[in-house]
């Protein structure tokens, strides 16, 4: 292996990622040739100082500060969901979980639609000018419900910005 | 040229523990994901760092990294070593980072900042066989910033990766999405760089 052959091999040779035979060549010719070891030596310097670089520590946390972005990143229900979680995948609880969710829920939905039924047939009964007023002060208690939605649902907006800014 | 690993070579990657506990986390097991980001996070951190010079960027990008590895958790199927799957998202995020601040300052804030010459204790090197080499001098940092900083994307992340992280030649032909042809003469071209930039250096 002449010097050229030589010096064009010497970064690859450093970094054993030449062949057995190619190494052992490069290997026998900087023995016998100072012009290509003092080339071998300049690099190895650069080499080894770019390696002297040294590792920075990030900050301490950085694992509660993954899974605090981790769960930013999710929509509000999944949140939800997880916090629920402990509670839900229980093996036992589970069915029973869902049952009684599905036993409260249409159970209120069919009384609330009794009750509205009743009261809407009691009131059309007996309607009066006042009456008229009164209904409307229904309807806008019913509105009302429908504000306070509409802030629950901006606060979830607000709580899923937050990483943009937390993070 | 023999090599090891050769990328021809079809692979059982299972024999990767990374794999493994990337496969654990993947049925819900969170302690394994922690695992890979407590082993992991702060080679990424730095990777990350020396690349963009920027400490908040770099937990930023490290960060985002492991989110991008738990969002693919539920469609994981290990095509490569954990590590290598793992700097390709990195080297992405900082490429993106690179293109969207092209004319912020590599700075490298904070490391140059000691007076006395030294490098702040917190940036002893975990990985330096020989303990003088545990400190180096403002000059040398800066002019390895200034090196770094000055060669092309691709030869950057190429011995970065080579240098500090101790990836395969093979590896970094993955990351960087080349032969392991193109992998070598990035090297042979870096280190040209570096030997003419660093040789001026005092020992
Ligand atoms: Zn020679």
């Amino acid at each position: 292996m002449d010097c050229q052959q030589t010096k064009q091999r010497i970064p690859e040779w450093m970094d054993s990622a030449l062949s057995a035979e190619e190494a052992a060549a490069v290997g026998q010719h900087l023995a016998r040739c100072s012009e290509c070891r003092t080339e071998f030596k300049t690099y190895a310097k650069a080499w080894n100082t770019l390696k002297a670089w040294p590792e920075a520590e990030p900050d301490p946390g950085y694992v509660s500060r993954f899974w605090t972005r981790l769960s930013l990143e999710k929509p509000w229900y999944e949140r939800l969901l997880e916090n629920l979680r402990p509670v839900v995948t229980d093996k036992w609880f589970a069915p029973a979980f869902v049952t009684v969710a599905m036993v409260i829920l249409v159970g209120s939905m069919t009384l609330y639609n009794t009750s509205t039924v009743v009261k809407t047939e009691s009131v059309i009964s007996s309607l009066s000018a006042d009456d008229i007023e009164f209904v409307e002060n229904i309807e806008l208690a019913e509105n009302l419900d429908v504000i306070q939605n509409i802030d629950l649902l901006e606060d979830l907006d607000v709580i899923e910005n937050l990483d943009e800014f937390n993070v | 040229m023999a090599n090891p690993n050769s990328p021809d070579t079809p692979k059982d990657y299972s024999s990767d523990p990374d794999v493994l506990l990337m496969l654990e986390a993947q049925k819900g097991n969170t302690a394994s994901f922690e695992a890979l980001l407590r082993k992991y996070f702060s080679r990424i951190f730095n990777f990350a760092y020396r690349y963009l010079g920027s400490r908040e960027s770099a937990e930023d990008i490290a960060q985002e990294t492991f989110i991008r590895v738990h969002r693919s958790l539920a469609s994981y199927s290990p095509q490569s070593k954990f590590q290598t799957w793992l700097y390709v998202i990195a080297r992405n995020l900082c490429l993106n980072e690179l293109r969207n601040n092209k004319n912020r300052a590599y700075s490298l804030d904070g490391m140059l900042e000691t007076e006395d010459g030294e490098m702040p204790a917190q940036f002893a090197d975990h990985n330096a066989a020989d303990p003088a080499n545990e400190l180096v001098n403002k000059e040398t940092l800066a002019k390895l910033i200034e090196v770094i900083e000055s060669l092309p994307e691709n030869q950057r992340t190429a011995v970065l990766l080579q240098r500090f992280d101790g990836l395969s030649y093979d590896e970094i032909a993955k990351v960087l999405g080349c032969s392991l042809q193109a992998v070598k003469s990035l090297l042979n071209r870096a280190k040209e760089s570096l030997k003419d930039k660093l040789s001026s250096l005092p020992e």
